[in-house]
């Protein structure tokens, strides 16, 4: 958008409403309820972050994720961690080949290189394997043979983790976890959504979702979420409730204190605004409220905050302690 | 670029918003004080109703609790209240997610933007900023100023409504004020005689009185008595507040010594009138009250101490009587100590008389008084006469002292004094020759000379007693603790008591001595003579030399010393002389002094009235008082007997005949416990075995005998010659008897008491006050 007027805002705006809208309901005729992971993992891929999805085996994540891509209509992967999984099993090798000129070595592309990436239980690899995923989900490149390959974009990464089996897995350190723009906990399905499940699903038709935006689209829809702007009040907010996660602030909560050893990150603050724009534009509106802060600010947050041994012993959610805050936390 | 957009419409929404929330504010911040208004408006209430606090000072508080509620309704409402914030309560209320406060904000930012203050945001964020602002108009349609602003009762309206109930309350009860007026409740005492000090307790006594800055002397008012410094002031005495005695109509002002606010000590005028009246104090010219008070007189036995000694009307006129007779023999034989005793028993009776003593400190005053009487007299005073008497033999044989010598052995002191004197007037006239001076000297010299020796000869004889009585002692030891038996050690041991009873008797008599003031001056009388004696030496004269001016200077000088010596010789012997007066005269009224000391010991306590009077005592001594006045008694009060009646208990009691009481009854194991109440005895009862003869007596002009002159005293009174020739020789024999038979004191007293009361010259007898 290089020569903005009102009119044009106001069609941008719709049009970013309409398509993000669109996006979300032919994902939800794949997936059967979690309209909640679904805006997320919207959310994140506009906010250009990677998400970070929990959740018990069979609960669609994979699904979600090659749904996502065919809508975009972008490049999916699919990676399966295992503990024996090498780094250069995502990022690519150098092999040999054999040509007319003779031998060399020409780099072969992993998994990685995709738009839409789906780490399957990445916290089953090796903390050498996962680094080479994260560093390739923040810096956008890989670096193989002192080579580097930029990746594609949009390149979202959307990493599972199973909560059942932390046993002999690498639970990621909580300076990689901050990389990831959203942690999205996938609920198991009601009775309701388990009957759409299964009558989608077992019967002769299965649904096929259909491309709905482009690539290019999303980028420009990324371009445009950083335009919303955010009353300094309600920015303010946003910052007296991530400063209230440190227990040593002297906004911090009483759960914050007791319970907490350190707070989200300014990376976790950043996630918060973006997502409270896209949130904004997703309803319609130019700017960002106090709700959309409140409404973003768990997945935002809570894989940031690290409990401290009394958090853990007593099995203190994140999740509470956020709600605590964001309900102590006057608006003005 | 869009230009910001008009946001007049959420203006007005805020603009109303605010005015609702200002106005709830107001309503709050005025139930909050009304609270603490209503707490004010108590206090002053409760504060004006007690009097703590004048009334204006109560109804300007009551108008600063109207304020208070006015102003807190003024602060409360006129707290910032910020356009976004306000926006923002729309937004809630109306569930526009921030869109009007966004909108606000959106302006106020591109507003400063378009001031110049720099472009912080590119094209598109600057239209969706204008995009933002026409949402947020556009939504301001939708917007619930009500909600966002809602009136509700004010958190603090419970508490506002329960302080004003109780103010109402209070304001409608009748609290007792405290009673700031000056009041008097009673005097203590409530009788007291004329001079006493008197407390009049009261409260809030200062009220209504003003204050001079130091205390004041009282006023000297008409009737006022002068008052000397010993009965000056020693208080606070106000100078517009007094007190008076007497009653409504008639009464005179009072000596107020110190006012407080709780009493007030005034002192009764010595000249008050006695009987019931009443004490009235004034503030300026308010009467705040009185109280009862009597005054009475200091001889009013009814008011005196519990423990105060009450002596019998005819007690003390006996022992005035015994003092009277002290006097006039201190005054004759000028005995000037024994006046001062005599005085100080009559200042005891005075204060006896006043209720003031208690009959301890009355008998303690009475040794007192005794005990200076006979302090440092001499235990033998014979031994000082005896000594001056063989000074004055030896003194006779010289002319020149023969006066001198012969007044000392007639003990005339007073005539020895003058002696003296006169002989120190001729050496200070020089009408003496060198001879007679010389013969006087040796006469002085041997006589001091003997006066040493013997002194020296008592003092070796007091010794050979002591020695004596001590190896007396000491041989009865000896015996006693070689006693055979019991009754010989008894024996020893009283033989051994009564003579360290002797020894301990001559030690002290001896002890006496040394202190006795004849005896000293005796002692300094020897001295005077012997330093006359040695100024009158002359001295030797060399024959070589002649005799000159000087030594005829030095001989004046050393006789005029003479002359001092002879004056203080003189002096000597008047106090000699006045000791033994006083010791003579003392031992001639020493049964006087008994009868004293008697009469006091016999004083009862106010308390004690004394064993009941079962024979009419007291109405029996008014008959016969009465009677000796030459009145009438009463028929049947005195009866030279009367019957009485005995009984025993199986005892065996034969009343003698001319009856003291007759008892019968068969001999028994006890004793009677009865006993004859009528302790006065019976008349004589005439038996069988008398007989009546007939006797003649001779007739003469002597009038009637002893016998018939006695009876007829006896019933007609004491007035009669006769009586009086009778009772004097009587009253020698008494005296006689007294003094030589051994009776007891108490006998005594009773005996002298009947002798006084029959005295033909008995004065009017005080007055019962049981009359």
């Amino acid at each position: 958008m290089s020569t903005a007027t009102a009119a044009n805002i106001e069609s941008t705006v719709s049009g970013f409403t309409t398509d993000l809208r669109a996006l979300r309901e032919e994902i939800g005729t794949m997936i059967v309820g979690q309209e909640d992971i679904v805006e997320g993992v919207l959310m994140c891929l506009l906010g250009g972050g990677h998400a970070l999805l929990e959740g018990v085996p069979g609960l669609g994540k994979t699904m979600l994720v090659r749904t996502l891509a065919e809508t975009i209509h972008a490049n999916f992967s699919r990676i399966q961690f295992t503990p024996d999984l090498m780094p250069a099993d995502i990022v690519g090798t150098n092999v040999i080949v054999e040509d007319q000129g003779g031998k060399r070595f020409e780099f072969s592309r992993g998994p990685i290189f995709a738009n839409i990436v789906l780490a399957d239980e990445i916290n089953r690899a090796t903390p050498k394997t996962q680094s080479a995923l994260l560093e390739a989900m923040s810096e956008g490149s890989v670096t193989v043979a002192k080579q580097t390959y930029k990746l594609e974009k949009p390149f979202f990464v959307l990493a599972t983790q199973n909560p059942l089996e932390m046993e002999g897995t690498y639970p990621l350190p909580e300076a990689q976890l901050d990389r990831f723009f959203f942690k999205l906990v996938v609920e198991y399905p009601n009775k309701e959504n388990l009957h759409t499940i299964l009558d989608r699903t077992t019967a002769d038709h299965v649904p096929q979702p259909r491309a709905v935006i482009g690539k290019e689209r999303i980028m420009e829809m990324r371009e445009l979420v950083r335009k919303v702007p955010l009353a300094r009040q309600i920015q303010d907010y946003a910052v007296r409730v991530v400063l209230a996660t440190h227990p040593e602030n002297p906004e911090a909560t009483a759960k914050s204190k007791q319970f907490m050893r350190y707070g989200a990150s300014p990376r976790g603050l950043q996630a918060v605004i973006l997502a409270a724009k896209i949130r904004a534009l997703l309803e319609g509106r130019y700017a960002v409220s106090i709700d959309d802060i409140r409404h973003v600010a768990p997945p935002a947050l809570r894989h940031r905050m690290i409990l401290n041994f009394e958090g853990e012993a007593e099995g203190v959610q994140a999740d509470a302690i956020i709600e605590e805050i964001l309900k102590a936390t006057k608006e003005a | 670029m869009a230009q910001p957009t008009d946001t007049s419409v959420i203006q007005r929404l805020i603009g109303r918003t605010r005015r609702r929330i200002r106005a709830q504010w107001a309503l709050e911040g005025a139930t909050t004080a009304t609270v603490l208004a209503a707490a004010l408006a108590l206090a002053s209430i409760f504060g004006v109703r007690t009097e703590a606090l004048a009334p204006g000072t109560g109804i300007a508080l009551l108008i600063a609790s109207g304020l208070l509620i006015v102003l807190g309704a003024v602060i409360a409402a006129a707290r910032k209240l910020d356009d976004e914030r306000v926006a923002r309560k729309i937004d809630r209320a109306s569930n526009l997610s921030d869109r009007l406060s966004t909108a606000i904000a959106f302006s106020r930012t591109l507003t400063r933007k378009g001031a110049g203050k720099g472009d912080e945001h590119d094209a598109e964020t600057h239209e969706m900023m204008v995009a933002a602002i026409k949402d947020g108009v556009r939504s301001a349609s939708r917007a619930d100023v009500r909600a966002a602003a809602p009136f509700s009762w004010p958190r603090d309206l419970r508490a506002a409504l329960g302080f004003l109930l109780l103010s109402a309350i209070v304001a409608g009860l009748s609290i007792p004020t405290l009673d700031r007026g000056a009041h008097v409740y009673r005097a203590i005492p409530d009788h007291a005689p004329p001079g006493a000090q008197i407390t009049i307790e009261g409260t809030n006594l200062m009220h209504g009185m003003a204050r001079p800055l130091a205390s004041l002397p009282v006023r000297n008012t008409m009737g006022t008595p002068q008052l000397g410094a010993a009965n000056a002031p020693t208080g606070y005495v106000p100078g517009d507040a007094s007190v008076f005695l007497g009653t409504l109509a008639k009464s005179r002002p009072v000596q107020v010594l110190d006012w407080s606010p709780t009493q007030i000590i005034v002192k009764i005028p010595n000249d008050a009138p006695l009987g019931d009246q009443q004490l009235l104090v004034f503030i300026a010219t308010d009467r705040i009250g009185m109280v009862d008070f009597t005054v009475v007189d200091p001889k009013d036995a009814r008011y005196h101490k519990e423990d105060a000694v009450a002596l019998d009307p005819d007690e003390k006129a006996y022992i005035a009587a015994i003092l009277a007779e002290l006097k006039n023999v201190a005054q004759r034989d000028k005995v000037p100590e024994l006046d001062d005793f005599a005085k100080k028993i009559e200042d005891l009776l005075a204060k006896a008389e006043k209720g003031e003593i208690s009959k301890e400190q009355l008998l303690d005053a009475l040794a007192k008084a005794e005990d200076a009487l006979n302090k440092d007299a001499d235990p033998k005073p014979e031994d000082v006469t005896k000594q001056l008497g063989d000074a004055g033999k030896e003194l006779a044989k010289e002319q020149l002292t023969k006066e001198l010598g012969e007044a000392l052995q007639k003990n005339d002191l007073e005539k020895a004094k003058q002696e003296l004197e006169k002989l120190a007037e001729k050496l200070d006239n020089k009408e003496l020759s060198d001879q007679q001076k010389q013969d006087l000297q040796k006469k002085l010299e041997q006589v001091s000379k003997e006066m040493e020796k013997q002194d020296k000869q008592q003092d070796d004889k007091q010794q050979q007693q002591e020695q004596k009585l001590k190896d007396e002692i000491r041989r009865l030891e000896q015996q006693k603790q070689q006693a055979k038996n019991d009754q010989q050690r008894q024996e020893m041991e009283r033989r051994l008591e009564d003579k360290q009873r002797e020894l301990q008797k001559l030690q002290k008599d001896e002890e006496q001595k040394q202190q006795s003031d004849q005896r000293r001056a005796v002692k300094r009388l020897e001295k005077d003579m012997e330093k006359a004696a040695e100024n009158l030496q002359k001295p030797q004269k060399d024959p070589n030399k002649q005799g000159d001016q000087k030594d005829q200077d030095q001989q004046d000088q050393k006789d005029k010393q003479a002359s001092q010596n002879l004056k203080d010789a003189a002096r000597e012997t008047g106090r000699v002389d006045k000791d033994q007066r006083k010791q003579a005269t003392q031992k001639k009224m020493g049964s006087q002094m008994d009868d004293l000391r008697e009469a006091m010991r016999r004083a009862k306590q106010k308390g004690n009235k004394g064993p009941n009077d079962p024979f009419n005592k007291s109405g029996k001594n008014q008959d016969f008082i009465s009677r000796a006045r030459g009145g009438k008694g009463q028929q049947g009060q005195w009866k030279p007997g009367q019957q009485g009646q005995g009984q025993g208990q199986q005892g065996q009691g034969q009343g003698q005949n001319g009856g003291q009481g007759q008892g019968s009854g068969q001999g028994g194991d006890t004793w009677g416990t009865g006993h004859d109440d009528n302790l006065t005895g019976n008349e004589t009862n005439k038996t069988g075995n008398d007989k009546d003869q007939e006797l003649q007596g001779q007739s003469g002009d002597k009038g009637g005998s002893t016998r018939e002159t006695i009876l007829a005293a006896a019933q007609k009174g004491f007035a009669g010659v006769g009586y009086k020739k009778v009772y004097a020789d009587y009253q020698r024999i008494v005296e006689e008897v007294m003094r030589t038979e051994k009776l007891p004191s108490s006998y005594k007293y009773y005996v002298k008491r009947y002798f006084a009361n029959i005295h033909p010259n008995m004065a009017a007898p005080p007055q019962d006050p049981k009359q």
